[in-house]
């Protein structure tokens, strides 16, 4: 993970090109995200948590292969003080190959228009990636492997990044797993610029 | 994308735990297999691209879906198998050694004959005939993608690492044991007998065709003749001529001497041969940068 304090969009738009090319989702190249705003599938965290805190998960999951770095600039950090959890698992890959068993790790990603199977664990030995999302995966051979991946990922140290307008964080999409705190305001006016890179 | 080496992998181990779930002694084992087999072998060359798995027809949209691009009209269409299978004994020098595409070939025959006919093929199969080649198959494209065997076969893998083992150790006793009995029955003939056999052999028209080697055979010492696959064409070079040196893979062997056959790589290393051997290729110079200049033909 990689902070960046107090720097204008340039700045920032020219720190986030050396980590890649950019991809692209349904709204273009950069994404402004806030809380509540609707979703063009109908399938978004947002459809369903609404103005709640997010469960941990990778970005853009359902897709064949998940962008590699995710990069969020703040353009305003919100009345609610609305934090982002970042749980960094680079370190643990194996440790959650154990939990997981690759026997059991077999997934079916299904809200989707091409269903395709998948699993928690991917890439090769000594380059190990993971996809998580419990919301759109589901299990094929052991439905309690959600709960153990769910146990171990809560076990890992929980970073929370306090937003202050003008700061960029850059997290690996494929080593670790991320989601939106709390708020106990209304404060759809917390503004993140979100990049997908490939 | 649902030709990603993940995707199709992943895919892989689902019907490996359907054949579990149907049980060793299930012909629905050996069908649920075989289809894992298909599926972990095209995820192997999906890891080098998903373009290999694309059938090139259909004016490179099936490549074009394998590249990102939505297809503009129908499904997108692969490969077929047994066109997996000369692939990866290209890209992967152990599938080829050990006659992994032969076997991979032989059971989807199996499987389209489960499939699309009325027979039943995987009824009165013995496991024995095809297990352990299959553990082997799948743990060299496992090797190959740089995963651990155990991602496919779960708590099968132990007993697969054992019948792997068996079977190599068959092989190295089979190929001694088959030159054994050709250099005894050789011994035994009589001199005038043997000085015409090797007469014979020597003048064997297999040796001077392309892509076969003659080397002196491991049971009886005459000429025999090893033949393979081509696996690596060399740049061009140019001496009195244009030619390429072609690097082939024996994978058989065949004595007219003392009628020793050896049928697989592995047999022939297992023997102590030599199982890469070079030929020059005359290359045609118009042939060779003809389709470089194919478009401005065209359009004069």
């Amino acid at each position: 993970m990689w902070i960046h304090r107090q720097i204008d969009e340039s700045e920032a738009e020219r720190i986030i090109s050396k980590y890649g090319e950019r991809d692209v989702n349904n709204y273009g190249e950069t994404e402004i995200i806030f809380p509540g705003k609707p979703s063009k599938s109908g399938h978004s965290l947002t459809d369903k948590y609404g103005m709640g805190a997010f469960p941990l998960h990778t970005d853009v999951a359902y897709w064949s292969t998940p962008a590699r770095y995710l990069a969020f600039y703040c353009l305003n950090p919100g009345e609610g003080k609305r934090t982002t959890q970042i749980v960094n698992l680079e370190n643990h890959l194996e440790e959650l190959v154990e939990v997981v068993d690759h026997a059991n790790d077999l997934f079916i990603i299904r809200p989707r228009s091409k269903p395709f199977y998948t699993q928690i664990i991917n890439g090769s030995i000594g380059h190990r990636w993971i996809r998580w999302d419990p919301e759109i995966m589901t299990p094929v051979i052991d439905s309690d492997i959600k709960i153990r991946v769910e146990h171990f990922i809560m076990d890992q140290n929980v970073y929370e990044i306090e937003w202050e307008s003008r700061m960029l964080v850059i997290i690996n999409n494929r080593t670790s797993v991320h989601g939106r705190g709390q708020s106990a305001v209304n404060d759809s006016n917390r503004m993140l610029k979100r990049i997908l890179i490939k | 994308m649902i030709w990603s080496s993940e995707s199709l992998f992943a895919k892989a181990k689902l019907f490996y735990v359907k054949a579990q779930q149907a049980g060793i002694g299930s012909p629905d084992f050996a069908l649920n297999a075989a289809l894992c087999l298909e599926l972990l072998s095209r995820s192997a060359l999906s890891y080098v691209s998903p373009v290999l798995n694309a059938d090139p027809q259909n004016e490179g949209q099936n490549i074009m879906f394998a590249l990102g691009f939505p297809i503009k009209k129908g499904f997108p269409r692969s490969i077929p198998f047994h066109s997996v299978t000369i692939r990866l004994q290209q890209i992967i020098e152990e599938y080829q050694k050990k006659a992994c595409g032969e076997f991979s070939d032989y059971f989807a025959g199996l499987r389209n004959e489960e499939l699309h006919t009325g027979g039943a093929p995987f009824q009165n199969l013995k496991n024995a005939e095809w297990l352990p080649k299959f553990y082997q198959t799948v743990g060299i494209l496992c090797t190959f993608m740089k995963k651990n065997i155990k991602e496919v076969l779960g708590s099968d893998y132990k007993e697969a690492q054992h019948l792997i083992s068996e079977l190599e150790e068959s092989v190295k006793s089979k190929a001694k044991e088959k030159i054994g009995k050709s250099k005894a029955a050789f011994d035994a003939l009589s001199t005038e007998t043997k000085i015409e056999k090797i007469t014979l052999a020597k003048a064997d028209v297999s040796h001077a065709r392309w892509g076969f080697a003659i080397i002196s055979c491991p049971a009886c010492g005459s000429d025999a003749a090893l033949n393979g696959l081509r696996v690596k064409s060399g740049d061009p070079q140019y001496d009195d001529g244009l030619y390429s040196v072609v690097t082939f893979r024996a994978s058989k062997l065949n004595c007219k001497a003392c009628g020793l056959e050896l049928t697989s790589t592995s047999e022939l290393i297992s023997a102590g041969l030599d199982v890469s051997y070079t030929q020059k290729e005359e290359l045609d110079l118009h042939d060779y940068f003809q389709p470089e200049y194919q478009d401005e033909y065209n359009n004069m």
